[in-house]
């Protein structure tokens, strides 16, 4: 059941549960991804910026190598990088490269935020002189995104979306999009539901990947003091009812919401627990509960290493 | 496998967890601490005390290997520590020595990198001949380290090993990254009874090493801690191992202990100490073993011209 999948509008199909791989550990991810695949799962989700393309593109093709999967039944999911919006053919052809594969399952515009380009591929977030971001006013997302569409027509990748897009932001793209946005990735977790963007994609047939899923592990915590939401007593109550952990039941949450989720891990026995949330189901009752939990906390934030409040 | 989720943890100054129970690798021969480790990991330990001293790290990483390939444990299950060892002291070499371990043990990064003694030998060093030692710059030593906890280091916690009260307090008067463990010998014969206080009281977790006395050691032959009679008397009680009373010993307080086997029947006993609980009343009766330093480093680090310490109350500063 790890396999459980949906149809998005570009006529694909992906997987509900994914395995995310920012942060992952270089010279570990590797084996990590090979348990992984031995688990059963096949949605695997990176980005130019984490670094790892690489690493994720060698244990992949081992997988494959070994017979433990063929890439027809991969779902690969990297994400353009902000310095790269006016570059985009050369940086997936970049990603592709790194991830020795010759199509993309989805390629996303990491951040709706163009910088200065440093180089395809060098995912730089150059600050000014004076210290903050270096933002290039000179392109438009509307630019970036027919260049996405030129992506899909060249079979570089076989669904396009968006990512950390607020409503006025995708309402937008759906109005000058050719090829609709397949996704939206965006951070959401009981602290942080996000009901209206959730709804308002779903609405107009925007997939939501739930980024952050379990609210923030160590990363948020230690570079933004987040709460995580896997110490809440409701949820710990919820889990407990049902002989789950609370992050089973902060990813089962999300998968009844409809929308995709992809948590990192690079232990095998969370490998396993977050894979095992198919053979049960939040009654109603406990799917308002958790929606009572909400803190509209958001943990994800790169102000501090951008100087700028892109949230203001 | 569900037994290593199950080993406790301790939280250090980092926020990170360490299990209470890890493998030493000190004196573990060639060609058996591999499977050591294996057989380790598959009876639940998760945590593996190593240091390029020990002359074992490749082997180590090669058994690390086999256990990532079968699936039975990934990377992220496991806590790997390693020792800057004295000859790597200078601050360009305490980068590439870390580098060198951690290529050795094949694991990607560590999760608490030491330095192994507050002594320094001449780079490349192979011993411990009087001709070795070099000058001691601790704090040059230790701002190396603390780079190497910024974010791409291969280390995520740094600490100290065989650090006194007097040589600990020095180092904090200048340190930005508290260490987040002093590893020391530690077992009921000796139970730091001076260090102890002051590390909790600084937030450095103290991790217990030879936790049994060091039986095998040659140093010490003369010294038995497991025979101590309370040990027997409480094994007795506990319907327990004398070895499993001081190592319970040691965690009840806090402290993390690294016992070393190869023995498969051993290291599956060592852990088996978290289901019992020694009374207060029990553990109020080990303040009156006589103490005793088993390890004393003099005939390794002590030296009247050449070492900074001439005696061995230098090394220690009087805590003997």
């Amino acid at each position: 059941m790890a396999d459980a999948a949906i149809k998005l509008n570009s006529g694909h199909s992906m997987p509900v549960l994914g395995l995310g791989v920012w942060r992952a550990d270089p010279g570990v991810l590797h084996n990590v991804v090979l348990q992984a695949l031995k688990l059963g799962y096949r949605h695997f989700d990176c980005a130019a910026d984490y670094k790892n393309e690489k690493e994720l593109g060698v244990a992949l093709a081992e997988g494959i190598g070994q017979g433990l999967v063929k890439r027809e039944e991969l779902f690969i999911t990297t994400k353009l990088w902000n310095s790269d919006h006016g570059h985009v053919m050369e940086a997936c052809k970049d990603s592709l490269k790194n991830l020795q594969i010759d199509y993309l399952d989805l390629y996303l515009i990491h951040f709706p935020i163009a910088t200065r380009h440093t180089g395809i591929g060098t995912t730089e977030s150059a600050k000014d002189v004076d210290g903050v971001l270096d933002i290039d006013v000179t392109i438009s997302l509307e630019t970036t995104w027919h260049a996405m569409e030129e992506l899909v027509s060249a079979g570089l990748t076989k669904s396009i979306g968006i990512s950390n897009y607020d409503i006025f932001l995708t309402r937008d793209c759906l109005a000058y999009a050719k090829i609709k946005p397949a996704v939206n990735q965006i951070e959401t977790h009981p602290y942080f539901q996000r009901e209206s963007l959730v709804q308002f994609c779903l609405k107009h047939g925007i997939a939501v990947t739930a980024h952050t899923p379990l609210g923030g592990g160590a990363a948020n915590i230690e570079w933004f003091g987040a709460v995580s939401c896997l110490e809440d007593p409701i949820l710990q109550g919820i889990a407990r009812k049902y002989n789950k952990t609370p992050a089973q039941i902060a990813l089962r949450w999300g998968v009844q919401r409809n929308t995709i989720v992809i948590p990192k891990s690079d232990k095998l026995e969370r490998l396993k627990q977050n894979r095992d949330i198919f053979d049960f189901k939040l009654d109603d009752e406990d799917m308002k509960t958790i929606k009572s939990i909400d803190k509209r906390l958001r943990t994800n934030d790169p102000t501090r290493f951008w100087n700028i409040n892109l949230f203001a | 496998m569900g037994k290593g989720a199950d080993i406790p943890r301790f939280k250090l100054n980092t926020g990170q967890y360490i299990p209470a129970i890890g493998l030493g690798t000190w004196q573990s021969k060639p060609g058996l601490v591999g499977e050591a480790v294996k057989t380790a990991i598959k009876v639940g330990y998760r945590h593996i005390d190593c240091a390029k001293a020990y002359g074992n790290e490749k082997e180590i990483g090669d058994a690390l290997q086999d256990l990532f390939r079968e699936g039975i444990v990934t990377r992220g299950d496991l806590w790997i520590t390693s020792k800057l060892w004295n000859s790597d002291q200078h601050p360009d070499d305490v980068p590439k020595a870390l580098a060198g371990s951690v290529e050795r043990l094949q694991c990607g990064y560590l999760d608490l990198y030491l330095m192994h003694w507050p002594v320094a030998l001449k780079k490349g060093a192979e011993g411990t001949a009087p001709e070795d030692f070099a000058p001691l710059d601790t704090k040059a030593t230790w701002q190396a380290m603390e780079k190497c906890v910024e974010s791409g280091g291969k280390t995520k916690a740094i600490g100290i090993s065989n650090f006194s009260v007097e040589k600990t307090e020095k180092l904090l008067s200048y340190a930005k990254v508290v260490p987040a463990v002093n590893q020391v010998e530690c077992h009921p014969v000796w139970q730091q009874k001076k260090l102890q206080p002051y590390l909790r009281s600084k937030g450095i977790h103290l991790s217990a090493y030879s936790p049994m006395g060091s039986g095998g050691s040659s140093f010490t032959e003369h010294i038995k801690v497991l025979d101590n009679p309370l040990l027997a008397t409480l094994a007795k009680k506990y319907n327990k191992t004398p070895a499993e009373i001081a190592l319970r010993w040691n965690v009840q307080l806090g402290h993390s202990v690294l016992p070393k086997s190869t023995n498969a029947n051993r290291l599956e006993q060592n852990i088996d100490i978290f289901d019992f609980e020694i009374s207060e009343e029990d553990m109020e009766k080990f303040n009156s073993i006589e103490q005793v330093r088993i390890l004393r480093g003099d005939d390794m680090w002590v030296h009247d011209k050449n070492s900074p310490y001439k005696t061995v109350e230098e090394l220690w500063d009087g805590d003997i």
